[in-house]
């Protein structure tokens, strides 16, 4: 893990040299400078802007609300998508549209079903458009989406991506593995469904 | 040799530049004998660059009403503003643990059963009652009790409706533990979760009216639950709790005249 919880005991003092004031206003700050990738993960997770909007927003007031409960100077980036995703995971059990885990071994073993046949093409990176990579991200069975988009857009580590999304390491890189292929074999799928339409 | 299979967990580290040597060397000499596992990286690969190009237009920039809003919720959340903290409150348990499979699958379940068998106040009750339940059996308990007042004032400012929050009752045995903010497709619900006599409660407030529940307070028995329920100024509430159904319609009716 690599952050922790203050114990109770450590929750009462403070590092000296800086005021409960200060502690606050450069925590708030710091927070509050990880909103665009916060917002951009919750935009993924949740497919729906106004639902995005509220989940950052939920993650924002439980941050601050427990704000004395974080460890100074651990990866509060980490700790704020930690809570994002927990809250997340929450708001779900209230919908009705979306009542699968996502973190569920179904998931994996669909996958599994599916074959795992690929289409060698490894020119990707010029001729694919923001829009079908967004598309062919958000068509993705979430637990792939999620392992993916910490990985290779917000940059965490496999251990913080383990602890943010409450998996051991080894599924977080098997998952980030099988989900990158998905998503290419999405991506050449697209483009041959354009290029057919072109034609 | 190793597996295809064996080699799962290492291709992200792999292609990452990441794994140890030891396992880089066990990959490459797979790679050299299996034609599939090559077109497995070369994919990887190629998806990883593609999104690494792409990172900064594919994020998206908060919207700055967003912005606004969080940076208010930091004024409405610091304890200068009215959160108490009672002394003595330990805080050893994190406030965020991940549900369980087993119990979000049962709630998916119970959720989707009773509302395909019933329609209007019982469906509703069904889906409360189960989420009540959930969110009191599987989340952790608070530790830190709230302040009501600093809790609606920090809803108003950060939701734009005013949510008149219950005040903790000695005569009824009320305290409050936390609210919380449901989603549903149609309406956005405050959760009020309190303790009344030492059992769980749940207030439910919801931002529209529901089919054949009106002014007049309807109370429902489910899953061995009262739910007690009513409209006003279309706005939907409702009280879940255990008990007989005077006590809890009694409890309800001091939530009545204290949320609307």
């Amino acid at each position: 893990m690599v952050f922790s919880r203050r114990s109770p005991s450590s929750s009462a003092s403070r590092p000296a040299g800086s005021s409960d004031g200060e502690y606050d206003s450069a925590f708030a700050d710091e927070a509050l400078s990880y909103i665009d990738g916060l917002y951009g993960t919750a935009l993924r997770l949740t497919r729906r802007p106004q639902d995005a909007e509220d989940l950052v927003q939920d993650t924002y007031l439980k941050a601050f609300r427990a704000s004395k409960q974080f460890e100074r100077g651990t990866n509060l980036k980490a700790w704020l998508y930690t809570i994002l995703h927990n809250t997340f995971r929450n708001m779900i059990r209230h919908d009705g549209r979306n009542p699968v885990d996502v973190n569920s071994e179904t998931v994996e073993q669909a996958v599994d079903a599916s074959g795992d046949e690929h289409t060698p093409e490894t020119l990707l990176t010029r001729a694919t458009l923001d829009g079908d990579l967004q598309a062919a991200l958000d068509a993705l069975p979430d637990a792939f989406r999620q392992a993916v988009w910490l990985r290779d857009v917000e940059e965490f580590s496999y251990a913080e991506i383990a602890g943010i999304v409450g998996v051991p390491i080894g599924t977080v890189m098997s998952r980030i593995s099988r989900g990158r292929r998905l998503l290419h074999d999405g991506l050449i799928r697209r483009r041959s469904e354009t290029e057919a339409k072109a034609g | 040799m190793a597996d295809c299979r064996d080699l799962e967990e290492l291709l992200a580290p792999y292609v990452d530049g990441e794994a140890r040597e030891v396992d880089c060397a066990a990959v490459d000499a797979h790679l050299r004998t299996c034609p599939a596992c090559r077109t497995k990286v070369s994919c990887e690969r190629s998806v990883r660059e593609a999104l690494i190009a792409r990172r900064q237009s594919i994020r998206a920039n908060a919207p700055a009403d967003l912005r606004r809003r969080c940076a208010a919720a930091h004024a409405a959340a610091t304890p200068a503003s009215g959160a108490s903290l009672p002394a003595g409150a330990g805080r050893r348990r994190g406030r965020w643990v991940p549900l369980s499979m087993a119990a979000s699958v049962l709630l998916a379940f119970a959720g989707v059963f009773f509302y395909g068998l019933r329609g209007g106040g019982p469906a509703l009750a069904a889906q409360l009652v189960a989420d009540h339940v959930s969110c009191f059996e599987f989340a952790p308990q608070p530790t830190i009790i709230p302040d009501g007042r600093a809790l609606g004032r920090e809803w108003a400012a950060t939701r734009g409706w005013n949510l008149k929050v219950p005040e903790n009752t000695d005569t009824e045995q009320l305290t409050l533990l936390d609210i919380r903010r449901c989603i549903s497709s149609d309406a956005v619900t405050a959760h009020l979760l309190y303790k009344w006599r030492g059992q769980p409660l749940s207030v439910y407030v919801m931002s529209r009216p529901y089919p054949r529940i009106g002014p007049k307070p309807q109370l429902v028995e489910e899953a061995g639950q009262e739910a007690f329920m009513w409209t006003k100024n279309d706005r939907t509430y409702a009280v879940v709790a255990r008990g007989r159904p005077a006590d809890v319609e009694h409890v309800a009716r001091y939530v009545q005249t204290a949320a609307e």
